[in-house]
């Protein structure tokens, strides 16, 4: 188990070494549909967000991900709910996918790959990777959240969009780095 | 296996040189289950349970975060400003040894599994008298912002009828965040709900009409058991309005709140409020720090039973002190970092007596500028008094008790005549 877990973290981080390029990427979403790096052929960017099931803190981002998503993905950005938490059986997430009416893949990483690749701690944050898997955003969708328990009544930041914009635009993301407040993404023992 | 056994020789070596780190089995689950399993629990309002290490190991992070900010569990009163019922506070060594099991790796330790306390389920105070429901099922949107909303619930009273006890059963309770029950013998918020196919209205703050609080819920309250004597009369022909605060969970949500109703003798003992409130507030904006004052003086002996005060998004400290003609100084609250959402009504462990002449005041502290992230408004803008989510107020409403009901009266009247 544990070497198995360092020679994923060296195969990704060689991976990652050499120019950015994304491990593997091949994952299952809740549907049972396979996502490949073929589906952001031609795209200009790749959204990951990572979410979990039961944090409120995630669970309360959803309607924004999914505005987010049709604000987007028609002007060539690719996205993917990842699970942050591997340890909710799959008919739990299921159910949660439902419930909460996601619009766009819930992908499955058992083997917290992704979370690992970009570095991703909490749920929700938001990564954006080139198409060549270039990591160009890690953080914060906006700045809802000032602290754990205090919420802006008025989002004034929208950190995410505005990476995404800047990518759409040709330019440097602002701030390609910011604190992420939310559950932690549960690392495997 | 090598590096796993090298692992562990480090590991019994440092067990040698350090002091054992707090573990799940022996020091966090006692705590958990005092503190937080209540709501934290299969069924009840918080988001995920915390009985088990399997519940609560993968969180640890979370839980030192929120315990150290003392975002949970939700308690706002500052210790040392009145004496209060059901504290949900940890102490500092509580919070610290919470810390320090989350940076250790939260450890479950050795020995047996701890046993969750026993719970009851469903109504606390026993089956109900009486039960009964917001009208409709209230559709609560996945997103946006918080929504607060009024529903009458008619009783039909055809005689005076005295509840000795009430008990609040959210129904959505993912997105119920608090209650207010109100009083209305005048059939006002049948008025403000005319129409409306959920037999509610939109209010914030009060309930549109000077209605009696009669009670609230908030997460980890518990629901006051009947107190021999004591009781809330509702005329003939009262109204129940409660108003609800809903927080949007992200899915969207049907709620179809209840509440319960403990019948009781006519009661012997009295009571009353008294209002200590101001409508002289007008906040320039960026002003960091307005200060609001005001105060009233008891016209006869009082026992106070409980405080609730209310404000809107830009308070950010509540001082309440009771100035006694003897020159000493109670305080009866200090809330350091209101939070709109977290409204509560305290009862005192034991009740206050202040005499005939002291001085109740409140000062609060209302921050309109950028830096609150609690401001509705980007930039910020001049705030006044008023009802609205873009307006201020401040207020605290002290419950006080009375040997009997004729006393209560001729208190109220003195207070009246006083103005």
């Amino acid at each position: 188990m544990l070497r198995a877990r360092v020679n994923t973290l060296l195969l990704l981080s060689s991976m990652a070494a050499c120019a950015g390029t994304l491990p593997r990427f091949s994952f299952s979403d809740t549907a049972g549909r396979v996502h490949t790096r073929a589906e952001w052929a031609g795209k200009h960017a790749l959204v990951l967000l990572f979410v979990s099931t039961d944090c409120p803190l995630s669970n309360r981002y959803v309607p924004e991900m999914n505005r987010m998503v049709s604000a987007y993905a028609p002007r060539g950005v690719v996205f993917y709910a990842v699970q942050g938490d591997a340890t909710v059986p799959l008919s739990q997430v299921q159910e949660h996918v439902k419930e909460f009416g996601y619009t766009f893949p819930y992908l499955l990483d058992p083997a917290e790959s992704l979370a690992a690749y970009t570095g991703a701690t909490a749920t929700p944050e938001a990564a954006v990777l080139a198409p060549g898997g270039e990591l160009l955003y890690l953080g914060r969708i906006d700045n809802r959240l000032e602290d754990y328990g205090k919420e802006r009544v008025q989002v004034t930041q929208f950190d995410l969009r505005d990476a995404l914009d800047a990518v759409l635009a040709g330019k440097p993301v602002p701030h390609p780095r910011t604190k992420a407040l939310g559950c932690a993404i549960t690392r495997k023992q | 296996m090598k590096p796993l056994a090298l692992l562990a020789v480090l590991a019994a070596m440092f067990a040698l040189t350090a002091p054992a780190a707090p573990t799940y089995n022996k020091d966090i689950a006692p705590i958990l289950y005092q503190n937080c399993a209540g709501c934290h629990r299969p069924g009840e309002v918080a988001p995920f349970p915390l009985l088990s290490y399997q519940d609560t190991g993968k969180r640890a992070a979370l839980i030192a975060s929120v315990t150290k900010a003392r975002v949970m569990p939700p308690w706002k009163a500052e210790p040392g400003y009145g004496d209060f019922r059901d504290v949900r506070r940890l102490t500092d060594e509580q919070i610290a040894l919470i810390q320090q099991w989350a940076s250790s790796g939260a450890p479950e330790g050795a020995g047996p599994k701890p046993t969750p306390p026993h719970f009851t389920d469903g109504w606390q105070l026993g089956q109900p008298d009486r039960i009964v429901t917001i009208p409709t099922k209230f559709s609560v949107p996945a997103g946006g912002p918080d929504v607060y909303r009024c529903f009458v619930i008619p009783l039909n009273l055809d005689k005076d009828t005295y509840i000795g006890a009430m008990e609040f059963r959210a129904g959505s309770r993912r997105t119920v965040h608090h209650a207010l029950v109100f009083a209305d013998p005048r059939g006002q918020g049948r008025k403000l709900a005319a129409g409306s196919p959920d037999g509610g209205y939109t209010c914030f703050g009060s309930p549109g009409f000077a209605g009696g609080l009669i009670g609230g819920w908030a997460p980890g309250i518990t629901p006051r058991k009947p107190v021999a004597g004591f009781a809330t009369t509702l005329e003939k022909g009262t109204d129940l309005v409660v108003q609800i605060h809903y927080h949007p969970s992200g899915a969207p949500a049907e709620d179809q709140s209840s509440l319960g109703l403990f019948y009781s003798d006519p009661p012997t003992h009295g009571r009353a409020l008294v209002l200590v409130a101001t409508r002289d507030i007008d906040i320039p904006p960026g002003d960091s720090h307005y200060v609001v004052k005001v105060s009233r003086t008891l016209a006869a002996d009082a026992q106070v039973i409980g405080i609730t005060p209310h404000a809107h998004y830009l308070c950010k400290d509540m001082k309440v002190n009771a100035y006694l003609p003897d020159g000493s100084v109670k305080p009866l609250i200090w809330i350091k970092d209101w939070d709109f959402n977290w409204q509560g009504a305290y009862t005192y462990a034991t009740p206050v007596k202040l005499p005939k002449g002291t001085r109740v005041e409140l000062e609060y502290t209302y921050d309109n500028s950028e830096g609150n992230p609690h401001n509705p408004a980007h930039p910020p803008v001049r705030v006044t008094y008023g009802e609205q989510t873009t307006n201020e107020m401040g207020l605290a409403f002290l419950s006080l008790a009375f040997p009997t009901p004729a006393d209560a009266i001729s208190f109220q009247r003195a207070m009246f005549l006083a103005r």
